[in-house]
């Protein structure tokens, strides 16, 4: 591991006048549909020299992110990547508005995105609890998995060295996580990161099962930490964490059940990296890489979204948060940029503890 | 009845008046007051704040019954439990249990874990309530994981001498995943007298043996191997 005297290369950067070069790690949490608002975020990123990538640790919806954005960089660069990105999240779009969610005239005219007037979303909510994928759908169809190949060059992913790539998944059997790494990536990898267990079969590989991430990690962070040369990591959140006030209805409460159990892992690993944090800034931890911790995020805007939007794949919905998250980047890139390197700029302790 | 009620229905709907006999059984058998004063012992009751989603470690002098509650409130089941204008539901979702106090607030460096939520089952859940029974499994284990996976890493640090402060945890575990995996999910909620007194051999049994077999390496050496167990 390498220890970076940052604030003295900042001030170099500063007094030489010269362009400033900021590498980050990014760790891309999974929400479905709200993933547009990543796309948005990494499109804003990517349209800014100064900001590259080093690795990126991504979890369902962060996942297909991450692979999309490692593949366009290795085809074509900057430009490339925000292409991959808009055409996986139109074929999604596309995709969707062919298949039983699309929303319905009275959801699209509904301010929170939700799904509750769509007739197959109704169907498939209320029939997920009596009927499972494997009863709904024994031959395993995933029209998802052609869309995956059909944008994305896998064999490109694995062979690539622009990024490091570390995608999630929980082994069902065991309860662990499993980290997937950028040589091992394939369609069936990024599908395991992003099995809802009530809707897809879990994914077999190599003799074991995988459902969706974010039950153990959304995302890892520990594998930027040992496996990456910079120190800074730049978290994408959109699992709402905060919710103010009580849910009272069953679908309310199962859904804050869902945010809690999809953001537990996060916070403990958050907790652990604030105590080693603590031990090395007092000269206590020998050899220990300082993390630098950076957010993006819109908590205040997606929390107020139906739980059911994160299956909305209208255009409207996701070029709505794309522009959300184009909006949130630069927000970022003013206020915090130059503390890349330098320090974190997320209070570990108020947001975790 | 009650298990595809909670899907349409919802405790703040058909238990207004938020009547929970547990409260009546908790004040009969504990006296909190004494708990409170005492402090024979140091306790740490884990919940889960509802707006935050963090985990709320609850000590010994503050604990009535009001706090047990909170760390076992099964939110569709369960209206949330308010405690200082802070709502609060099962410690599972964050933590089960927690074990940094134990590290941080007690001079023992052995901590005897008693994991009763399978974390392994070794067979794929086909059907959809096999399916969610699972996800609430892992979702109850992901904390302790985490967790676990720092005690292991700050262990390896301190043994090769690059940490300059923290204690060598030694972990052990009493448990019976073999035979509670093999309970329906719904069994959590079956109290029937035979059914407790059935564990409660299996517990006595497990820990009998628990103790031949390692009560001479308390105080020496972690008896499960975290690496394994745990990555």
């Amino acid at each position: 591991m390498t220890s970076v005297d940052s604030p003295a290369a900042a001030t170099d950067a500063a007094t030489a006048k010269i362009p400033v070069r900021k590498v980050v790690n990014l760790a891309l949490q999974g929400g479905g549909s709200h993933g547009a608002f990543t796309w948005g975020v990494l499109d804003r990123l990517l349209e800014d020299e100064r900001v590259s990538f080093e690795g990126i640790s991504g979890t369902s919806a962060g996942a297909i992110n991450a692979v999309a954005l490692a593949d366009g960089l290795a085809a074509g660069g900057r430009e490339e990547a925000r292409e991959t990105l808009r055409r996986y999240w139109r074929k999604i779009s596309d995709a969707a508005s062919r298949g039983i969610f699309s929303p319905s005239a009275l959801d699209r005219a509904n301010p929170d995105y939700g799904l509750e007037h769509s007739p197959g979303y109704l169907m498939m909510e209320s029939l997920s609890y009596f009927a499972s994928p494997y009863q709904m759908n024994p031959l395993n169809y995933n029209p998802f998995k052609e869309l995956l190949e059909e944008v994305i060059d896998f064999e490109r992913v694995r062979r690539q060295q622009v990024v490091k790539l570390f995608i999630s998944a929980t082994n069902v059997e065991t309860a662990k996580l499993k980290i997937f790494e950028g040589k091992d990536i394939a369609a069936e990898h990024v599908l395991a990161s992003a099995c809802l267990p009530l809707m897809m079969h879990a994914v077999k590989i190599d003799g074991h099962y995988y459902w969706d991430g974010s039950f153990t990690s959304n995302p890892a962070i520990f594998p930027l930490l040992f496996n990456c040369d910079s120190p800074d990591v730049v978290m994408i959140h959109i699992t709402p964490a905060d919710r103010p006030g009580v849910p009272t209805t069953s679908p309310a409460i199962m859904n804050r059940m869902q945010e809690i159990s999809f953001n537990a892992s996060l916070i403990r690993e958050m907790r652990t990296i604030a105590y080693l944090t603590t031990l090395i800034d007092a000269g206590k931890a020998d050899g220990a890489k300082r993390a630098f911790m950076h957010l993006i995020e819109a908590e205040d805007l997606i929390r107020t979204l139906s739980w059911s939007s994160r299956l909305n794949g209208d255009w409207a919905f996701l070029t709505y948060l794309h522009k959300l998250g184009r909006e949130r980047a630069e927000q970022w890139l003013n206020a915090n940029l130059d503390q890349v390197g330098v320090k974190s700029t997320v209070d570990l302790y108020a947001k975790y503890f | 009845m009650m298990d595809a009620l909670s899907y349409f229905t919802s405790p703040y709907l058909y238990n207004p008046l938020n009547y929970n006999p547990l409260r009546v059984v908790l004040e009969e058998v504990v006296e909190f007051e004494r708990l409170r004063r005492e402090g024979t012992i140091k306790l740490f009751l884990c919940a889960t704040d509802v707006r935050s989603g963090k985990v709320k470690v609850f000590k010994a002098d503050e604990i009535g019954a009001d706090h047990v509650l909170a760390s076992t409130c099964l939110p569709l089941l369960m209206q949330a439990v308010k405690i200082d204008d802070e709502l609060y539901w099962d410690g599972g979702f964050s933590g089960n249990p927690v074990v940094f106090p134990l590290v941080y607030e007690c001079k023992t460096r052995d901590i005897v874990m008693v994991h009763l939520t399978p974390a392994e089952r070794p067979e794929i859940p086909f059907t959809s309530h096999a399916i969610m029974n699972r996800m609430q499994e892992i979702g109850f284990n992901a904390a302790l994981i985490r967790e676990m996976r720092a005690v292991a890493f700050i262990n390896k640090r301190l043994e090769e001498g690059k940490l300059a402060e923290g204690k060598q945890m030694l972990i052990h575990v009493i448990e019976a995943e073999d035979i509670i995996r093999e309970f329906p999910g719904s069994s959590r909620l079956n109290n029937g007298w035979d059914f407790l007194c059935h564990l409660f051999d299996v517990g006595r049994e497990r820990a009998g043996e628990w103790i031949d077999a390692n009560f001479d390496r308390l105080g020496i050496e972690s008896t499960v191997d975290l690496e394994e167990k745990y990555f």
